[in-house]
Order: C-alpha cells, then structure tokens, then sequence
C-alpha cells in the first residue's frame, strides 16, 4: 500500500515536474546543493525554506539555459551570454509582484519592472563567451539585456538595469 | 484707359509677383533643409551622448573609489580578528575591487575613463599594487599586524589618486554636460532662427497667395463691373437713339454712314438699312456737295486741340429728302476717337417749321413796326408836303422874279428828295424777304435807319447814334438786322414815356470770360457789338428773366405783340451770336447784340462808269411812256424830250399799245409802269418784244411787286428803275440802254 502510494505520489511529482513545474512550480524548491549564488525573497510562491527561495549554480541553469548575442557598454565588441531567462526563474519561484530589487555584491540595488522579463529576453547571465562568469568579472550572474535586438534598449536608464554580481532579488 | 492700363500691367504685376514667389520659395526650402541637416545632426550627437553615459562614467569612477576604501576597512576589520569580517567577506570585497577595475578595461565606458587626465595611469598604478599585494592579502591571517602594516602601507597612497581620478571625472562630464548644454542652447538658437525663416518666408508666401488671389478677384470683380457699366451704358445710347426726336447719325471719318436712327429715317425718308454703309454726302442738296467735301477733307488737320472737335457748336444748312425735296436743318457734329478710328456723331433737327415761324413773326415784327413808323412818316410827310405845295404856290405867285423862283424851286427839290428817301426805305423794310444773311458793315446798316428812327420815337427822345470807328461786319439778314434795332428803339420808347436819352452804337469786342461763361461765346473770338441803351424805367428781375420769350410783354393790348425782344434775341442766335442785357430800375436798360465779327467781303458790283453819257450822245431815239399817273409821266416826257429823244405818251398799257401799232412798231424803247389799269407794264413789254424783240424796256415803279413771276419778267426783258427818280438818273438809264450797256440799272431778282 505504502508503496503504492509512493508510485502514485512520484507519478503525481512527474506529472507536476512535467506539466506543471515549468508554470506554477510545485510547492517547494529543491534544496541548493552549491554555494548559493542567488537568493530570491518577497512575493513568492515556492521558496526553500525561510520564504526564500536560494539557488545554487546547478539549479538555476536547471531551468534551461538561453543564448543571446550582443554588445555591451562596458565591453568591446559584441559578446555572447549564456544564462536562464529572467522570467523563467521568476516563474520559477512562483512570482507575483509587479516589480523585483535587484541587489549586487557591493549592495547597488536597482528596481526591475516585471514587464520588462515578458517584454525582452532578460537573461541572468552565467557565462560570457563560453566562460564561467566569476565575482572579478561581474559574476556569478550579470542581468543583460538584448540591448542589440532593441532599439529603446540602447539608453542610459537601461543601461542602469545592466546589474551584475546579482545575489539578491525582493518580489514586490 | 483705365482698362487699358490695368491690361498693360497686369504682365508685369505677374512676373514680378513669379519672382518674389522664386526668392521666398527659394529662402524657405533653404530654412527647411538647414533645419533638417541640424535636426539631424542633432539626433545623431544625442545619440553619440546616449551611448557613452556620464552619469555611468562618472558612476564607475567613484565606485572604484568606494569600493577601495570598503576594501582597506574589511581589511582592517579583519585582521583585528574580532570575525565581523570573514575570510569569505574578505575575498568577496577583493573580487568587487578587482571588478571596479576590470570596469577601464573595455568598452565605451572603459574608454572614456581612460581618456581622463591621470585616471588611466593611476588605475594602472593602483591594479599593479593591488597585484602585488594580493597574494599578502590572500595569506593574511588576523592578528598579523605586521603584514597587515606592509599590505595597507602600500595600498593606502593610492586613495587620493583615486579619490582625484573620481573627482576629475565628475569635473570632465560636468564640462561635458555644460558643453552639450551649451551647444544644445546654441543649436536650440540657430534652429529657432531657421524655423523663424521658414515661418516668415512661409507666412509671406501665404499672404502673397492670398494677396494675388484677392487682388485677382478684385480687378475680375472691377472687370465685369466695368463691362456691366459699359453694356448699360450701350443700352442707354441705343435707347437714346430710337427714342430722340431729332436725327442721329454716325460716321467714320470718310463720312461713311454708321448707324441712323427712327427719327433719322423719318427725316430723311431711308430705311436705316438703306443708308448704312453709304455716304453722308447723300443728304446734302447739289449745289453744297464740294463744300462738304472740302470740309471732310480739311477736317481732320482742322483742330489741333484734339478731344471732341465742332461738339456744341451748331450751324445751319440745306439737307437733301429721299424724294428729292430740301429742307433747312440744324446740325451739330462731335467727334470721338476710339480704338476703331475716328467716328463723328452728327445731330440733325428739322427746322423747317421754326424757319416759318421766325419769318411770320419777323412779318409780324415789320408791321408792329410799320404801324408805329406810319404815324411819325405821315406827320413827317405832311411836313414835306407842306414845304412841297407852299414853295411851289411861292413861286407861281411871281414867276417873273428867276431869283425868287429858283429858290423855291430848290426847296422843293429837297423836301422832294427827303420824302423819296423816307418812302424808299419804308417800303425796303415793309418788303417781305426771304431770310438772306450776308456779310454787311453793321454801322451801314444803322446808318441806313438812321432817318427812319427820329418819327419811330417821336420828339421828345434824344438819340445818339456811334457807328464810328473801323467797320465792323457780321453775316446777318439786313432787313432783320433793321427790324431788330427798330424793335430795340420803340421798346426804348415805350421805356421813357416822358422822354429821355436813346443811345445806339457799334464796336468791336473780344470775347472775355464772362461772355464766354454766360453765353455760347468762344473765349477770344471777336464780336460786332450792338447796343441801344436807354434812360427809362428799367426792367425788374422777375421780368428779366423772361423777356426773350416770344409772346411775353408788358405793355398794354394793342400796344405790343411780345414777340419784339424775342424777334431780336432769334435774329442773333440765327446770325451766331447772342443777346445781352443788363437793367437797373429807375436807372434804364441797355440791350446789347452780339454778331460774329467777319472779314469785310470784297467789293463784286462793278461799279459802272457813267462819266461818258451826258445829254443826247445816243442822238434821237423815239421813246414810247405809259404810265397811269399824269405828273409823273408828264415828269418823264419834259425830262427826255429834253434831252433830245421824241417821246410819245399813253395812260395805260392798252393806249400804249394802240400807239405802238399806229407807228408801225417804230420806237426805241418802251418806259413803261410796272402796275397800270387795263394791261401791267410786264405784259405790254411782252406784246411788244414779241412784235420788236429788239426793244429796249425800262419799268419804272415805287413798289416792287410781291409777283415772282412779274420781277422773272422785269428781270429778264428790262432794267429797272425806283420811283422817286432824279431827271439826271433817268436820263442816264435810258441812254446806257440805248447805247448797248448789256446790264441794267438794277435788277430785280
């Protein structure tokens, strides 16, 4: 019965890892393995203990890693980004505010509206030309935007949003 | 001319208006495109500025900054070793300045801040020590003060280049700023300017439109109304034309006929359709066709003044019906020069009827004045006569005395003579004329009155008569002239009831101003003045104004017909001039009538040399008399008995006749009277002409007969001679004729 039960219960989990995951997320975030690189808090659905949601290297680019082209201000030439997608980690944490503060290593903290993930392939940058991105060069995660893609992209006030060495995200 | 001048400008308005549309046309595609060029220009400088940051520029700086001196305070928090600060924390900080660092390494912003003074080299300067101390760093363990001491010795000197590369950078893109401030603020003036030039040349061309296109309704608006005015101004002719009474006609300047009017038609008995496109010439009688064409052939070298030529001026003339027939016209010609030529507008007025009635009213007038003259000429006569019949009774009485008789005689002679020249010139002036005006010295005229005026005012008028000076002419009627002095002479009469002064006098004026303003007068032309002024009541204002009406008077019945003053002002209007007056009551009038002064016509009667014939140079010659009245004929036979000729006599035409025949047609010449019983002088010299076409006749009368037919036949078969008759005179007649002289002593005609 107990056995039963269980296969039910993994059944159930694949179907929601499956089906649903990707979308709501289920009702726990696995627990981080790693050293935690990003700590999601506030409005949120799934966390891993203490209403934050910690992921570690490993369990962010479980959520599917994207590839975007582009230049930047602060480098020569166009660069290519590996990383997850905004909006998927924020889906992935099940996000409901309209707005999240982003903070970096050194406490630089800028708002991001939520819209900007569904409207742009915000990526939280892991890798910049094929190579791990690491605290001296802007790591662990660079949020980029695909500034070449989008014309009302190329701006200072956008530029602003360009927040590396992120650690912490607060849903609003 | 109006429109013909707004026509001529119109062109040039047009170019003119092209090229002030070319110069703002021009002008504002200029402020357009440099606008543009700066606009664009401006965009691509905006977009250089957005792409390089100061803000981010100046941001990377004082973070390096900061996160220098987070560094040196983790530092040295943990190598106190009280473990606020971790290792990790430590190696953390180091990486977040490593990261400041990397931030000059490329890209727009790395860059700018390299181009920095002294900031480059002094993050070189700091990356280098950093390097250098790393591995010290990294090895550190707390409580080290030592190695702690010989890490933070080296890295604290470049705080201050740091701080200054910070602050330099924040200078730099203050300058910066302002520049772009300024520029933007210089660019902001010299894109206004342009705009303003774009709004202004734009704003002109706007009105210049509108301008155009009101100016181009107004002179299309002014246009139609013009042609308006002209079509209602071309009705109004036409409607002139067929509604006038008196002929209108119009010509080109050849004379060729243009259009002619209902009333023309009527006048002249054609169809307008008849006599258009024909000669003018056509309406004038024979005799005056060279006149008329001489006159169109002068006529346009004729006035140098140019505008209407002859326009008022009207003269008179003989015009030819469709059925032959002539009638007296009243014509005034105006002369209009259009684009089509020259074209004469000629006004006809049928006359005929105010020549019949001037004339029945000059008859008129001649016997108001003859029943006036009879009373003055009888008491004149009877005075003559009285002078007459007492010298002779004188002289029968002692007929023996020579001395006595002579005298009286003598006397007799002259009151005879005075009393023929009284008679002569009644019956001159009772004669009914046809209207004759020719050139006559107007002071002969007067002169020729003069002893007619003395028994026309009575005794107890002064008159003064000055018809001195040069002789002055004037083409008028004589016998209308005479009538209308004699009507100026009672009328002054009739104003001095209790006697007064007449005076009468001629000279010659020119034309000033005031005549000119007044009167139909031309301004510098000269006049034969008339005027008879008087001492009399003088004439009121109210009756001033019309006294030249015919009909008009204000004398008792019976005294006046009214039609003296009007029969006076229509003889000078006729003649070509006017009639003034001027009047103080109380004080007297003075009539004054002015004539055309003309040129002295030259003498044509050949004056006959009578020297040669004396008494019987023709030898004898038998002459037949008849002649009713017994001392005349008895007068006429003493006086060619003689002189030499055999006379014989009869009492009338049928006795003279008789006689004639009992001599076998043997006489030399018949003086016959023009009006006998049984058979008239004209009618007896026509039986005997038949008989002796040869014979010489001489009519001898004290009327001239009103007969046409009589005076063709005295005219044509004899000579003619006015009872009373000097012996002398008659004696020269009768021998001229005799001795062949074709021409006669007067003709009647």
């Amino acid at each position: 019965m107990p056995k039963v039960f269980a296969s039910i219960s993994v059944v159930v989990g694949l179907v929601f890892a499956l089906a649903a995951a990707p979308a709501i997320g289920g009702p726990q975030l696995a627990e981080p393995e790693g050293r935690v690189i990003l700590t999601i808090s506030g409005a949120i659905d799934r966390t891993n203990g203490d209403a934050l949601a910690r992921f570690d290297r490993k369990m962010l680019e479980e959520l599917g890693t994207t590839t975007i082209i582009t230049t930047t201000s602060w480098t020569d030439g166009p660069q290519e980004f590996e990383g997850v997608l905004a909006r998927d980690v924020l889906k992935a944490v099940g996000a409901t505010g309209g707005t999240i503060a982003a903070t970096a290593l050194n406490d630089y903290q800028i708002t991001i509206p939520m819209s900007d993930f569904d409207k742009y392939q915000v990526l939280f940058a892991t890798h910049m030309n094929g190579v791990e991105l690491t605290a001296r060069d802007k790591g662990p995660i660079w949020i980029v935007y695909p500034r070449d893609d989008h014309k009302e992209l190329r701006n200072q006030k956008v530029d602003a949003k360009w927040l590396w060495q992120l650690s912490k995200i607060s849903v609003q | 001319m109006v429109v013909a001048t707004e026509q001529d400008q119109r062109p040039i308005a047009r170019a003119k208006s092209r090229w002030r549309y070319a110069i703002l046309l021009a002008a504002n595609l200029a402020f357009s495109v440099s606008l543009l060029v700066g606009l664009v220009g401006l965009v691509q400088e905006n977009r250089k500025t957005r792409d390089i940051s100061p803000a981010l520029t100046y941001w990377s700086a004082a973070q390096l900054s900061l996160e220098y001196s987070r560094f040196l305070t983790a530092l040295s928090v943990y190598t106190a070793g009280n473990g606020a600060v971790a290792r990790d924390d430590l190696e953390t900080r180091l990486d977040i300045l490593w990261s400041r660092i990397g931030v000059y390494d490329g890209g727009v912003v790395g860059e700018k801040l390299a181009m920095i003074d002294d900031a480059a080299d002094a993050v070189a300067a700091f990356a280098a020590t950093l390097r250098s101390v790393e591995p010290d760093v990294l090895a550190l363990e707390p409580g080290d003060m030592e190695a702690f001491d010989r890490v933070y010795g080296q890295l604290i000197p470049h705080g201050l280049p740091l701080y200054r590369m910070a602050q330099s950078t924040n200078l730099y893109e203050q300058r910066a700023a302002i520049e772009i401030q300024e520029s933007t603020i210089r660019t902001f003036w010299v894109h206004t300017a342009f705009l303003l030039g774009i709004v202004v040349t734009g704003g002109a061309l706007v009105i210049l439109l509108i301008f155009e296109a009101k100016t181009t309704t107004r002179s299309l608006n002014a246009a139609q109304r013009l042609e308006l005015r002209a079509r209602e101004s071309e009705q109004n002719v036409r409607a002139i034309m067929n509604t006038a009474v008196d002929a209108i006609i119009t010509t080109d300047a050849k004379g060729t006929i243009l259009s002619f009017n209902p009333a023309a038609e009527s006048m002249f008995g054609y169809e307008a359709g008849a006599a258009v496109g024909r000669d003018v010439a056509m309406f004038i009688p024979e005799g005056h066709q060279d006149a008329h064409h001489e006159k169109m052939r002068d006529y346009p070298e004729g006035d140098a003044s140019g505008g209407p030529r002859l326009s008022g001026q009207i003269r008179e003339f003989e015009a030819l019906r469709h059925d032959g027939s002539t009638f007296p016209i009243e014509l005034s010609l105006g002369v209009t020069d259009g684009q089509d030529g020259t074209t004469h507008v000629v006004f006809v007025r049928d006359i005929t009827a105010r020549k019949q009635t001037q004339e029945q009213i000059l008859h008129s007038q001649k016997m108001d004045a003859l029943g006036q003259l009879t009373g003055g000429v009888a008491h004149e006569f009877n005075n003559l006569l009285t002078a007459i019949s007492g010298f002779s009774e004188m002289a029968l009485r002692d007929p023996s005395d020579a001395e006595h008789v002579d005298h009286c005689l003598t006397e007799v002679i002259n009151a005879s003579t005075q009393a023929a020249e009284l008679t002569k010139q009644m019956l001159a002036f009772a004669r009914k004329q046809e209207l004759d005006p020719r050139v006559v010295k107007v002071g002969d005229i007067i002169e020729s009155i003069r002893s007619m005026l003395p028994p026309l005012i009575g005794p107890n008028i002064n008159l003064t008569l000055d018809t001195g000076g040069e002789p002055a002419c004037a083409k008028v009627d004589e016998s209308q002239l005479k009538t209308a002095v004699m009507n100026l002479a009672i009328n002054a009469c009739h104003a001095m009831p209790g006697g007064g002064d007449l005076s009468i006098k001629t000279w010659v004026v020119e034309a000033d101003e005031g005549l000119a303003s007044r009167f139909s007068a031309v301004r510098g032309a000269s006049y034969v003045a008339l005027s008879a002024s008087d001492t009399g009541t003088g004439i009121e204002k109210e009756v001033l104004e019309r006294i030249f009406e015919p009909f008009f008077t204000t004398k008792e019945e019976g005294e006046g017909t009214g039609l003296g003053l009007a029969m006076v002002h229509g003889m000078a209007e006729q003649a070509g001039g006017f009639v003034d007056v001027e009047s103080e009551v109380g004080a007297g009038t003075t009539f004054t009538i002015y004539l055309p002064l003309c040129d002295e016509p030259q003498a044509q009667e050949n004056a006959r040399d009578f020297a040669s014939i004396g008494r019987g140079p023709a030898g004898r010659c038998t002459i037949l008399i008849a002649e009713d009245r017994e001392p005349v004929r008895e007068l006429a036979r003493i006086t060619l008995e003689k002189a030499g000729h055999e006379v014989l006599t009869a009492e009338d035409g049928e006795k003279a006749a008789d006689i004639y025949r009992e001599r076998d047609g043997k006489v030399d010449l018949l003086l016959t009277d023009v009006i006998m019983p049984k058979k008239e002088g004209p009618e007896l010299a026509l039986e005997l002409l038949a008989d002796n076409p040869n014979l010489k006749i001489v009519y001898m009368s004290g009327f001239i007969s009103r007969d046409q037919a009589m005076r063709e036949i005295i005219g044509k078969t004899g000579v003619f001679i006015q009872k009373p008759f000097d012996p002398d005179e008659l004696v020269r007649v009768v021998e001229e004729l005799i001795l062949g002289t074709p021409e006669g002593h007067e003709k009647v005609a």
